[in-house]
Order: structure tokens, then sequence, then C-alpha cells
């Protein structure tokens, strides 16, 4: 469990944009661009408050030209800047996926090492508010099935700070995942979790490393962003009824920590994943494949996945609810897995 | 059946010119609008059909085309007339050659200096009618295009009984070699070097002599340097011998649009009707603002005055035709004199 | 206008790019035959040879410097060349040998060079945002070193082109955008694609100039190119030049070139670029047939050293594909 020795309390969205404008001032060649990033402070709060404190040469409203702007990042970081580039929603990538996964993902490589390709590219992920199909979507599986980008996702305020400021120094292309729920944006249904204590001083959260949030001894809960917030709540609740729920939040998923969750599988010898995203052919699977490869024997029962159908994502409230994963049903999916 | 000609192009107005002056583009949709335009006009006179230069860009037939699709429904019978998908000077003067086979009576031309160069080439007695859609446009004149079709067409049907509105103007000959012989409309110029290059002449510095007729301080290029020192007009033209260098009479001249520059004239004289200039080599000629001949060391051109095209003046006709009589065939009441 | 000594380095330059091109049609096929096998043979997967477009990149390159940034397309090779990409390292490279310039992770299609600054893509029209990134990093940097994109006539079309006009526009970069029209897009000729008469009248759309230089003549790609480079330079903003040049073989090496006749062919080389322009060269005494003649020789030389130098360079070991991911 890391360690957090500050009161001050900042929401998530607070923490990325400070982390965002403590790195600004430190090195001057990290910039922003993105749609609504400048004066409207980033849909989702991230960029809040630094357009007044930078300027629009650093802090750059673009138009909507995905590929345009990403592309732009990609050649702007080959020339030694260090720019950010928000995707406003990661469920827009298809009109610009070529420049993130063909172009900034594989220049690096292509080039023998000689070129090197410092960007971050922010973008907002996740549901439960009824956005719909097109607006909902986590996708993070996607992303870390192809080579070249570490992909880092915060559940809490100190980690998204600390990976955020981790993400702009590292020399290789990020992607940088924050759940829309997480944020703790005032026009969103309140979560207690979304705010906690930041340090004021820049430090850096190890990208790669993933994160014991609760621990436990009869099953471990692997997962990220806020089902992270989810499984602490049904943790909450198991311990009434005498179960001890580890919580490992993988804080990344390029690299993936398989260390910590062979580690965390050979204590408890049970492992539920959940994952908001997709089911099929993602995250859940590759959690589950790496506690086999890694630590088969120790496991006491099949490992099993609580995850998103394989549906595009309904609008209605009580059929978007119905497939997400909340704190009652991974507390009854990890029921199930004690029993088993 | 009068028949009409009609040339336009997408080569012309697409130079570095753009780069060097402030001359502006005219893309393919303004070039159909135009042409459009003109075929409107010439669709108001009956029994008058077209033959146009076929080219890659296909401006005439999609003006064909624009027409058929106005409320009011004209029909024109038109075709191409010339070689195949023109992109050369040598092909516009082929099909002008070709218009004068056909028996055409006039040709309306939407063009630069050299379009109209190289119509007058192709066909020496040519009537034409030259709007202008190049750089430099020292050879037409502004008239609405509908006006311009208007007139060519009623000239078409009745030659004799506009013969008055046709104007002689006068050009250049420039003999180079026993054999060779080219035509200007407004200018020659020897310039340094011994390249065609990008054609166009933007950099005074490598201006070395000019003889210009045509002077007219009201536009840009030579013509409008020649008219700064020595004014004349279509109806009393005046050539102009000019030297450049210095030392000299120095000037802040239009050498293209919205580029005006200091240039040094060494000599400026006045030419005699039957005054020939010789101009030596090393350098290259350029006709109306373009390289075309490269002259090698000692070779010789011999510039005279010579007559030039004929033009219609569209303005003229109709201020007779409309005091005359006023039957149009498209949208308006037939009006005899003597009011109602 | 180009000095003599400008224009004897654009013909060094045209020579060393067609010997370098046409040595690679041989090579290429070794180990390919009987039966075409695009996996078999020295120089395995695609080849995009430039044969015809060298007037395009002895034009522009000749304005430039080792610290303006290029990007290209997957017929990359005479830009690469003429903006000073090291020819052995770049044979190597296409040779897939460690010593290429990506260590053989690259290949054709992704030649990267820091110094000069060079990079392309094999995604068509990818590579120009690129470039808009470059321009807008040497502005925040303050530097007047400026960016080139080129591309085909059929990357216009695309969402990419369109989006980084206007990003350049929008933000006045000093970008040169260079659309070489070899009229294919594979087998595709351009009035059927193209909605638009010349792609330099899509220029107007973004408030930028367009120019259009309808032959392949190297000294009038030189002269507008020298232009929009200055405009760039000074911060005058971006620029397009469209130029008509001649893709004298096919899309890719075995491409059976149905699409077009063997007349189109022929046509091409009649006005082939390079044999006109070594004629004016002579014709003006700038370059006599014997001096032309020891270019050629010395071209010949350089290039075999290349090729040479790529055939016994060692391959990279196996397992050394899995590093260099992340720096």
């Amino acid at each position: 469990m890391t360690t957090e020795t500050t009161s001050r309390l900042l929401t998530t969205s607070k923490a990325i944009s400070e982390a965002i404008a403590q790195e600004i001032e430190r090195d001057e060649r990290v910039f922003v661009m993105g749609e609504d990033i400048g004066v409207y402070g980033g849909i989702f709060g991230a960029t809040e408050g630094l357009l007044a404190k930078y300027g629009p040469e650093k802090i750059m409203d673009t138009p909507i030209s995905e590929t345009g702007f990403i592309g732009a990042a990609v050649g702007a970081a080959i020339s030694g800047m260090r720019p950010i580039a928000e995707l406003m929603f990661v469920d827009f990538f298809g009109v610009c996926m070529d420049q993130i996964y063909n172009h900034m993902a594989k220049i690096h490589y292509e080039s023998g090492g000689n070129v090197s390709v410092p960007m971050v590219i922010t973008t907002a992920m996740g549901g439960g508010y009824s956005d719909g199909a097109q607006h909902s979507q986590t996708l993070y599986g996607t992303f870390a099935h192809l080579p070249g980008m570490k992909i880092v996702i915060p559940s809490t305020p100190y980690d998204a700070k600390g990976l955020m400021i981790a993400a702009i120094r590292d020399d290789n292309p990020v992607l940088y995942f924050f759940h829309k729920g997480v944020m703790g944006l005032g026009w969103m249904t309140p979560n207690p979790r979304a705010t906690g204590p930041v340090p004021e001083e820049p430090y850096t959260v190890p990208i790669g490393k993933a994160d014991v949030k609760r621990a436990g001894r009869d099953l471990t809960i692997v997962t990220v962003s806020l089902m992270v917030h989810r499984a602490l709540d049904a943790a909450e609740v198991l311990a009434a009824e005498g179960i001890e729920a580890e919580v490992l939040d993988l804080r990344s998923l390029v690299p993936l920590d398989r260390e910590a969750i062979a580690e965390s599988v050979r204590k408890t010898r049970r492992l539920l994943v959940v994952d908001e995203d997709y089911r099929s052919f993602g995250m859940s699977g590759e959690v589950i494949t790496t506690a086999i490869e890694e630590a088969f024997d120790y496991l006491d029962a099949p490992p099993a996945r609580l995850a998103y159908p394989d549906v595009p994502i309904p609008y209605s409230r009580p059929l978007e609810q119905f497939c997400l994963p909340n704190a009652d049903t991974i507390a009854a999916a990890a029921r199930t897995l004690i029993k088993s | 059946m009068a028949i009409v000609g009609l040339i336009s192009h997408s080569g012309a107005a697409q130079d570095v010119r753009r780069l060097t002056s402030l001359a502006r583009k005219i893309d393919v949709h303004e070039r159909v609008n135009v042409a459009a335009r003109i075929l409107a006009g010439l669709a108001a006179t009956p029994d008058v059909s077209v033959c146009y230069l076929d080219e890659p860009t296909r401006i005439v037939e999609r003006a064909l085309a624009m027409l058929a699709g106005q409320a009011q429904g004209s029909s024109l019978e038109a075709r191409p007339v010339g070689p195949r998908g023109a992109r050369h000077a040598a092909d516009t003067r082929a099909a002008s050659a070709a218009l004068a086979d056909v028996g055409a009576a006039c040709v309306v031309t939407h063009g630069g200096d050299g379009t109209n160069r190289a119509v007058a080439y192709g066909w020496p007695d040519a009537v034409i009618v030259a709007l202008p859609g190049g750089t430099n446009n020292a050879f037409s004149r502004c008239v609405d295009p509908t006006a311009a079709g208007i007139a060519a067409g009623l000239y078409a049907t009745a030659p004799d009984r506009f013969a008055a509105h046709v104007r002689p103007t006068t050009g250049l000959s420039i003999a180079i070699g026993p054999d060779a012989v080219e035509t200007a409309m407004i200018d020659v110029a020897l310039v340094s070097d011994q390249w065609l290059g990008a054609r166009a002449i933007w950099d005074p510095s490598h201006l070395v002599e000019a003889v210009v007729v045509n002077g007219d301080p009201s536009v840009p290029g030579l013509a409008g340097v020649a008219g700064m020192l020595a004014p004349g007009d279509r109806d009393h033209p005046t050539a102009v011998h000019l030297r450049f260098g210095s030392p000299g009479h120095e000037i802040l001249a239009p050498l293209g649009p919205g580029q005006l520059v200091p240039m040094c004239i060494r000599d400026c004289r006045l030419l005699g009707p039957d005054e020939m200039i010789e101009m030596r080599g090393p350098g290259t000629l350029a006709f109306d603002g373009e390289r075309e001949v490269v002259l090698r060391d000692r070779q010789a051109a011999r510039i005279r005055l010579a007559r030039g095209a004929r033009v219609l003046d569209v303005v003229g006709l109709l201020r007779a035709h409309a005091g005359r009589e006023a039957t149009l065939a498209i949208g308006s009441h037939q009006t005899t004199q003597g009011g109602p | 206008m180009p000095d003599n000594d400008t224009l004897r380095e654009m013909h060094r330059q045209m020579v060393r790019i067609r010997i370098f091109e046409e040595t690679l049609v041989q090579v290429y096929m070794e180990g390919k035959t009987p039966a075409f096998d695009i996996a078999m043979g020295p120089v395995p997967g695609e080849m995009h040879l430039c044969a015809g477009q060298e007037p395009v990149a002895a034009g522009v390159c000749a304005h430039l410097r080792p610290t303006d940034a290029i990007t290209a397309t997957h017929r990359p090779h005479h830009e690469a060349l003429a903006h000073g990409v090291d020819m052995k390292m770049m044979a190597a490279e296409i040779f897939g040998k460690e010593t290429g310039l990506g260590h053989g992770k690259g290949g054709h299609m992704h030649l990267f060079s820091k110094e000069p600054a060079f990079g392309c893509s094999g995604i068509v029209a990818e590579g120009i945002p690129t470039a808009v990134g470059h321009a807008l990093a040497f502005k925040k940097m303050g530097r007047d070193d400026i960016a080139v994109s080129f591309f085909g006539e059929g990357a216009a079309n695309a969402g990419a082109f369109h989006e980084s006009l206007n990003l350049a526009a929008l933000w006045d970069l000093g970008v040169v955008f260079v659309c070489e029209d070899n009229e294919w897009a594979i087998s595709v000729p351009k009035e059927l694609s193209t909605a638009i008469a010349n792609n330099s009248d899509r220029a107007a759309a973004y408030g930028i100039p367009g120019v259009l230089i309808p032959d392949n003549d190297p000294v009038a790609i030189y002269e507008a190119a020298g232009e929009a480079v200055a405009r760039a330079r000074r911060g005058a903003g971006p620029s397009l030049i469209e130029i008509k040049t001649d893709r004298l073989l096919g899309h890719f090496e075995g491409d059976a070139q149905l699409y077009r006749t063997k007349e189109q062919i022929d046509a091409l080389k009649e006005r082939d670029a390079l044999v006109r322009f070594e004629g004016q060269l002579a014709t003006s005494g700038v370059l006599s047939e014997q001096q032309a003649a020891e270019v050629w020789d010395a071209c010949r030389t350089e290039v075999a050293e290349a090729i040479a130098f790529a055939r016994s360079s060692p391959t990279p070991a196996p397992a050394s594909a899995l590093d260099g991911v992340f720096a």
C-alpha cells in the first residue's frame, strides 16, 4: 500500500492538472494540445486552470483534427519537444488510430532506436452515466494489445499525479487513461474515492508497477480504475462476512506487472478479475493467463472474471447498469469463488 | 450555324508567382463558373454553336452540365476541337488553328496573356474576346462573362453588321534564326541565365532589356513598367525599348500582382513603327512574362512591331445593339422601340 | 535561378538516385525467380522505386539544411538520398542488415535518420501531420529550420492531408507541402480519383499559396521550391507545390502494370527528365558530355560500394527482434 503522508486533498482531475502544471514549469519543452483543453479546461477537467497560468503557446486548443494534431505531436516529439495530446474520449480513437499505433508506437523501433517519440496521449474513458455506445468505452485492452506504447490507468488522485509526471518524463509514448468516474467532477455521480491525499511537491509513481490497494488473504481481485473503487466497496462488505479480499490495482497495463499478479495469487490462491472493458480478447484474459502461466500450482480454484459483456454499451440506465460490474456483483462473484 | 470558339484551361494562374507575388489562384470551380456564364450568354442567340478546347480538367463539359441544370434551361450545341487532353501551349495553338478550319467567327478566351498569345499564333486572323483568367492580364479586358458570350454570339451570327466593333491591336514579332518566328501580345524581355525554369520573371535583377508594346500603367508586369514611363493605349499604341541596370532611373514598379519592386531603368526609348531591335544571347527570351526561348552565346533575335490579334469590343457592340434593337431569347420580354 | 555549381550538384544527385534505383531493380529480383516469391532474396518484401521522380528531390532538397525535417512516403529513396541520408546505411537497412539505419527493424518504407532529419511512412498521407509537428516544434524552439512533407497525388484525397494543411495554415507553420503527382495511385489515374483539376488548387481552401509545376523540370522545381522554403524560413507560413512528375517503373517492383499501356510507358521514357537535363547542361556549357560521364562513373562506384557494404554486413541476431521497443 502506498503511504500517503499528507492531509492535502485533491480530486483526481485537480491532481492531473497540477502534475501537468509542475512539469510545464520544470521543462519548457512540455506543452498540451487538444480539443477544448484551453478555456474549457478539458471536458473532464484534466487541464483546468492551465491556460490562464501558462497561456495559449503552452495550452493549445486545436481544431477537430485528431489525425492532424496527434500526428503533429509525433513530429514535435521527434524534434525534441515533449507534447501532451488529449484525445477527448478514447472512443474517438477510430479517427486517428493510425497515428497512434502505426506511427507514435512504432517509429522508435523502426528506427532501430535512433529516434524517440517522448509524448503522452491523455484520454477519458468509461461509462455508467448513460453516454451511450460511442462515448462510454474503456478500450484499454485494444491499445494494450499493440506493441510500442506504455499504458497507465490511475485510480486515485495520488497515483494520477505521480503517473502523469512519470509519463511526461518517460522518453517513450505513454497512453494515460483517466476514467470520467474517478475524476471527482461536480456534474457526475458523487464518488468519495475520487478525492484523496496528494503531496504538493512533484513526485513520480513508477510505470509498470501494480499496487495493492487493500491487503487480503482469501482472494485477489485484480482490476484498474473505477473498478478499483467498486472492488474496495465490495471488499468492505465481504470483510463483514469474514472474507478478506486483496485488491490489486494494476495501475499500468503496459508494462504489465505480472510478478505482482503472480505474487498475490500465490498468497491468496483465488483470482477474480474485474474488467470494465469488453470481456473477450482483453485485459481479463491476459491477467488470468498470467496467473496460470506464473502461479498455476497455487490456484485452488479456476480463475474467474467479471467483465463487461461483448455488447455495444446500451443507453437506457437499467440496461447499462445491468452490464457494468458493481460492488454487489463483485461481492457475489467473490463469494462464488470462495465457495468453489 | 454560326460557330464561336471557347478556350479555357486550368494551366493559367498556377505558377510560381503565387509565391513571389500576391498573384491569386483561379481554381477549376471558378473557371467552370466563368465558362458557364459565357455559355449562358452564347445560348441567348439562336443558331450559335460552340467549339471548345478539350483539356484534362473538362472545364467546358462541367460548365455545360451546370448550364443544363439551370432552372430556365438552355441548351447549346457544343463539341471539342483540336487535340484531345490539351496540356501545353502547342495544343492551344493547334486548337486555335482548328477553330479557323471549322470557320469559327470569333473565339472567347479565359486565360492569361500566354493563352491569348497561343490563340493568336494558331489563328492570326482570330477575333478574340479575352476575359482575364491568368496572372498578368494585360491583353484582356474585364467584362462580365455573360455579356462577353452575348456579344460573341451576336457577332458570330452577323459579323458584317458588327464589323465596326472589331479592333486591331499591335503586337510583336520575334525572328530567331532564319525560320523561327514567334509572336508576343505585349512584351519581349531578355533575361540573364539560360534556363526556362519556372517560366515567370520575378527578380528584376535578371532583366537585361525589353521591348514593350501596349504599355499601360494600370496593369502589372512589364506593360505596367512601360506604361509608367511612356503611357499609350490600344488606339494609339506605343512601343518602348527598355534597358535595365544601373546607372539609371530608379522606379518602383509592379513586376507582379501586388509585387512592387525597385527597378533601375538605364534607357527608355520610343520605337518607330518600322524599327527593329536586336537582342543577343547568352540569355533567355521571355514573351508576355514567361521565359520561352534560350538564346545561346551571340545568337540573335530580331524584334519588330507587327499586326497583332483582333479583339472584339464587347461594351461597344452591346451598347450599339441595345440602341438598335434588343431581343434576347432567354428570360425577357420582347421590347420594341417607341415604348409602351 | 541556380548557379552552375548547384546545377551540377542537382545533376549528380539525380544520377546517383537513378543508379541506386536501377541497381535495386536487379538486386530486388535476386532470389525471387523463377516464380516470383516476395518473401525471398536479399531484399524481401515490397519495393517502391522512384526512377523518373529524381527532379523533385534534387530541386527541393538543394535548399535544405540537415536540420530541416523531411517526411516522405513508401517511395522515399530520392528524398532520403538528396537530403544526405548515408547511402551505405540506407542500403544496409533495405537489405535488413544490422548496420542499417534501423538495424534491420524498419526496412525500405521506414527509413529514419536523426541528422539529416528524415522519416518516412508506408501509410499514405500519414507522414504529413508529422511534418506539421516538426514545424510546430521548430517554431516553439525559435529555430528557423523548416519541415518539408512529400506525398503523392493519391494522398491529397486522404483526411490527413486536409487536416495538416488546415493546422499548418491556422498556426502559421513553416511547412512546405510537396505533392508529387506521378499520375498513378498504384493503378488508379488521377482523373478517376480527384474531384478537382490540380491539387495545388486545394491550397486556396486553406488560404495558403499553391503553385503548379506542370513538368518534371529540375530547374523549375528548384526555383519554386526556393521561394517556398524562403517563405517558410522567414515565418511567412506554409505553401503547397504540386509537381507533375513521372514514375518510370511500376508502383512496386513486380508490378505488371496492366493498367497502363506500353505506349504510355514508352512516352515517359521519351521525356526522361534526367536525359533532358543532361542535354541542357551540355548545351549551356555547364557540364560537358565527358564531365557527365565522369559523374555517372563516380556514382556507379558509390552505389556499388553501398550495395557491397549492405551485402557484406551482418544480419541482426534473430532475438534482437525483441529489443528496442522502448527507449
